[in-house]
């Protein structure tokens, strides 16, 4: 019955308020109710009525319709202050495990708003996940959580302002857009790779070629080297980006197969490859990519690693899907306790 | 815990904290002293505690502590009444709460209470000072509610806008107060059940001088034509006919008896209105002989054959009523319905010595004057002395007072002279009352705790009860001119209260001051707090011509689409603030160029522009440009915009500005 009543409700979001990367607030999209401080002052107000009218004290009287006028400004002004904001989000950027997804978003207001008005706090916060920051102008980083491995879409998040004195609360529940990766935690362990894919097919017509490192000398950085070759001494002493220049530059290639690292634990194998993926795409490796039926040919660079990681956060995806569950769960359990407020 | 973060934190809980003692300190009289002691302690713990940030307190502990304070507030409930009993709990409430500012919700709680509490200090105090007092009190709190939800930043910036919105609201308020239908009081509520100053119904000789200590305001009264002249201002009250030696009281006999059908009255009259402070008692003031012309709106008001103005219950909150008086006609409209035997009363025995001296002095054959005169002739001796605090007399009060220590107040003269004239077999009983009073701006007649007064009545068979005052006879001035007319009372009212400010009267700046404080004090009185339905009522006609049900729901109506204009007016977004001088100029600048075909793409800066065309000008063109660009970057985006204002920057870009035309036009 819960579930059904959300769900109707999350429908009726996406008619209301539909996905978008930038939300400008407006009559549409913002709900405005009071707080419960706010209903305390509308049950203060009639307490004050009462004791007026029966004391015959017009003093207490005027201080209940000041109270009532103060209710309805607070109404106003709270309406008017938060349809000032605008926010943009920014693509969410895939993450690990064990690592904080965080969501980028760009806070603005309307040129013409009243000084009045620009004292208006706005905060952000999550129904499904613990988080609950004030938002400051320009851009501002948000830790939302840690998500299993997979293809994620952030859940709707809400943004809210209780300006002025608290009595009213504007709140907005915004669908953030991109979709994101999660890769699993990447996990240190020895390197197998193996000459050939499943198929025994190398995939490099120039054949395999696993040699050592050797170190040959100190030459100008460029910009195709990889980061851990930077000779940061050298850089330390203020003598620019030097690389350290080895001898055999696509060092180590291979094929990086899963069933290697599978032990009977699969969460713990992709760990481990992904730790593999990361440590060979530093190297600038070049190396292929087998998993289950799926086959990436030996290649090197920043698109070559997305793409295997992203096999590896999708790997049996349906399969992990009820770890997820679980740690919705126990996020759900957090939320009551951090929605005391 | 993001959510409940508190801003502003220490800069709000200083505010909380010096509003709780400042409403304390207002509430003082019906706090409890154990309740009191708890502030106390709240306020240094909570001071100690904003100052240097410390952990919160345990709940545990804190509830506790709230249990153990209600139960003491319900073991003393009977004692002290409901009313009190929920303004000490509300006050503990707030003193626990606190201890433990750290959320937000606990500031919000606080203040919730707070405003609970204002709204409790003004059941006992409304004159202006006081509103004007909480009306401040309320700023705070709302400053230090807005101080924790807004960014962080000055306290002078968001105290600004807090006034801003507070003001905002007056008028809503203001409008709403005039219009909102006025309703009789739903139910009965606890009563206040202090002990205030005032008469009392049952008068021990020194018991007034007490009374006249005290410079509080009883009522005040404007009339509307003439003044009662000095000698006519015998505010009447409470009527004592019973006396036990000691003290004098109410007889529980039943004093009403028929009155005559049809009442002439006689002589000139006196209209006025009267508004009552909150008292203890039901007695309410008139001058003789009262009729009541409109009653109070919370309860009836009765007038007995004693002449005095009752209430059907204390008045526990300011009245007003309106009086005719019939200051000249004797009393003797009920003659023949009274039974007279009542105000013969004497105690069987006791003060011996009076007993002779009535027996030698007085014989049956006298008239009932010659009797009266007879026996003020004692006062007109001049052993007699007028004193605020005469010594203790106990045993046989009276005779000590005639015969031994000759001082008394106006109650010992009222007591002695109504006790003699009984053992003369005159009736007679005593009055209380005020008497006298100060008048302010020409037609009202402030009348002050120290007005007190007790003077005698006696039955004359041809003129009625005639009013006695041994008092005037003894301190005349008393009678013309008030109680602080006389220097040796003067000083023993100063004595008695330092801090009154009418012990400041004889210097003419604060007595004006003071007269002028007064006189707000009764507009306030007249507009606010006597504003009732009947006022509404005319108010109301004056607008719409006439009376009928309509009219409240027109004024309703209308006052909402009042508001309705009010609240837009308010937040009608502002067209876009005018464009600034130097902008107007840059555009200038921009449609020139358009005007030789080199438009602006958009959203292009002035520096982007200028490097985009600079080629295609003149050598001279591009230099005077690049003056410009870099002159007027200069000056926008450095400190100097703060120093120099724009039009000293237009003269000199102004010289730039004739080169690119000159340049264009030759061409």
């Amino acid at each position: 019955m819960k579930y059904w009543t959300q769900e109707r409700i999350d429908k009726w979001l996406d008619k209301r308020i539909p996905s978008s990367p930038a939300y400008q607030m407006d009559v549409n999209n913002t709900f405005i109710l009071p707080t419960r401080f706010g209903w305390a002052i509308v049950g203060l107000m009639s307490c004050l009525f009462i004791l007026g009218t029966n004391y015959q004290n017009n003093v207490i009287l005027m201080f209940c319709y000041f109270v009532f006028a103060l209710l309805l400004l607070a109404l106003f002004h709270s309406y008017v202050s938060f349809v000032q904001f605008h926010i943009a989000f920014r693509p969410i950027q895939n993450s690990f495990a064990n690592k904080h997804v965080q969501l980028q978003l760009n806070l603005s207001h309307k040129a013409n708003r009243t000084a009045l008005h620009s004292l208006s706090n706005i905060a952000i916060f999550s129904k499904r996940y613990p988080v609950y920051e004030y938002l400051e102008d320009g851009v501002n980083t948000i830790t939302i959580h840690q998500f299993s491995r997979g293809l994620h879409e952030l859940p709707r998040v809400s943004i809210e302002s209780i300006f002025p004195f608290g009595l009213f609360r504007c709140w907005s529940h915004l669908s953030v857009p991109s979709q994101f990766f999660v890769f699993p935690a990447p996990l240190a362990c020895s390197l197998k790779l193996r000459q050939q894919n499943s198929k025994g097919n190398t995939g490099n017509k120039s054949g395999v070629t696993v040699t050592s490192e050797d170190l040959q000398g100190i030459r100008d950085y460029r910009d195709s080297d990889p980061i851990h070759h930077v000779s940061w001494k050298h850089f330390a002493k203020g003598q620019g980006l030097l690389s350290k220049d080895f001898s055999e530059r696509s060092a180590i290639s291979g094929w990086l197969h899963f069933s290697d690292y599978f032990n009977g634990n699969v969460e713990y194998a992709l760990s481990e490859v992904t730790f593999q993926i990361l440590e060979l795409s530093n190297q600038g490796a070049i190396f292929g990519f087998s998993i289950g039926k799926q086959q990436i040919m030996p290649n090197t660079g920043m698109q070559h690693k997305q793409k295997c990681l992203e096999t590896v956060a999708l790997y049996r995806h349906n399969q992990a899907q009820h770890n997820i569950c679980d740690n919705d769960d126990a996020t759900e359990m957090e939320h009551p306790q951090h929605a005391k407020s | 815990m993001q959510r409940v973060k508190v801003h502003n934190q220490k800069i709000a809980s200083l505010i909380t904290l010096g509003t709780f003692a400042a409403l304390i300190i207002s509430l003082i009289e019906p706090l409890m002293g154990w309740v009191l002691v708890l502030c106390a302690c709240s306020f240094c713990i909570t001071l100690y505690k904003s100052i240097k940030h410390s952990s919160p307190l345990k709940n545990s502990i804190l509830n506790l502590l709230a249990i153990l304070c209600i139960s003491i507030l319900i073991w003393l409930a009977t004692d002290h009444g409901l009313l009190k009993t929920m303004i000490n709990l509300l006050v503990v409430a707030c003193c626990l709460k606190i201890l433990n500012l750290h959320h937000t919700g606990d500031y919000q709680m606080v203040v919730s209470i707070q405003l609970f509490l204002v709204a409790c200090g003004l059941i006992f105090h409304q004159s202006l000072l006081n509103s004007l007092f909480y009306a401040l009190l309320v700023i705070f709190m709302f400053c230090a509610l807005h101080a924790i939800k807004v960014k962080e930043t000055s306290l002078n910036n968001y105290s600004k806008h807090t006034v801003i919105l507070l003001l905002q609201a007056i008028p809503i308020a203001a409008l709403l107060f005039f219009v909102t239908p006025k309703l009789s009081p739903l139910w009965q509520m606890p009563i206040n059940q202090s002990n205030t100053t005032g008469l009392s119904e049952k008068m021990t000789p020194g018991d007034i001088a007490n009374l006249a200590k005290s410079d509080e305001l009883v009522f005040r009264a404007e009339f509307t034509g003439s003044l009662p002249s000095p000698q006519q201002r015998y505010w009447r009250a409470i009527v004592l006919d019973e006396f036990d030696g000691k003290s004098w009281s109410i007889s529980k006999r039943d004093n009403s008896f028929d009155g005559p059908k049809a009442i002439e009255f006689q002589g000139p009259s006196l209209d006025y209105i009267v508004i009552a402070q909150p008292t203890s008692t039901k007695w309410l003031y008139s001058l003789d002989i009262p009729i009541l012309i409109r009653g109070l709106s919370t309860q009836t008001i009765s007038i007995n054959q004693q002449f005095q103005l009752t209430g059907s219950r204390p008045l526990y909150t300011r009245g007003l009523y309106a009086i005719k008086s019939f200051v000249e006609q004797p009393l003797n409209i009920y003659k023949g319905y009274e039974n007279l035997s009542q105000y013969l009363q004497i105690p069987a025995e006791g003060n011996p010595d009076t007993v002779d001296f009535v027996i030698q002095n007085i014989n049956a054959s006298m008239t009932t004057q010659e009797k009266i005169d007879k026996l003020t002739s004692p006062f007109l001796s001049s052993d007699f002395s007028y004193t605020l605090s005469p010594p203790l007399m106990q045993s046989a009060p009276i005779d000590e007072f005639l015969f031994k220590n000759k001082a008394g107040f106006c109650s010992h003269y009222a007591s002695a002279l109504t006790y003699m004239l009984r053992l003369a077999n005159v009736p007679a009983r005593i009055v209380t009352g005020y008497q006298g009073g100060e008048v302010q701006s020409g037609n009202v007649i402030s009348v002050h705790q120290f007005d007190a007064h007790a003077w005698v009545e006696a039955w004359d068979n041809d003129k009625g009860w005639i009013r006695i005052d041994p008092t005037a006879i003894v301190a005349p001035n008393r009678v013309l001119s008030g109680l602080l007319s006389m220097i040796q009372n003067r000083r023993e009212f100063r004595d008695k209260s330092p801090f009154s400010l009418t012990n400041l009267k004889q210097y003419a700046v604060f007595n004006q001051l003071r007269l002028l404080m007064a006189q707000m004090d009764h507009t306030w009185d007249q507009s606010i707090l006597s504003y009732n339905q009947e006022r509404q009522k005319s108010l109301l006609k004056r607008i719409f011509g006439n009376i009928k049900a309509e009219s409240f729901s027109y004024a309703l109506i209308g006052s909402f689409v009042i508001i309705g204009l009010f609240i837009s007016l308010l937040f009608v977004p502002k067209r876009k603030p005018k464009a600034s001088d130097e902008s107007k100029w840059i555009n200038k600048l921009f449609k020139f160029f358009e005007k030789q075909k080199l438009s602006r793409i958009e959203n292009e800066t002035l520096q982007q522009f200028s490097q985009r065309i600079g080629p295609q000008l003149t050598p001279l063109a591009t230099s005077s440009l690049g003056f410009i660009v870099k002159e007027y970057y200069e000056w926008k985006y450095t400190k100097i915009q703060q120093k120099i204002a724009f039009e000293t920057l237009r003269l000199r870009l102004h010289k730039h500005m004739m080169t690119l035309q000159s340049q264009f036009t030759s061409k």
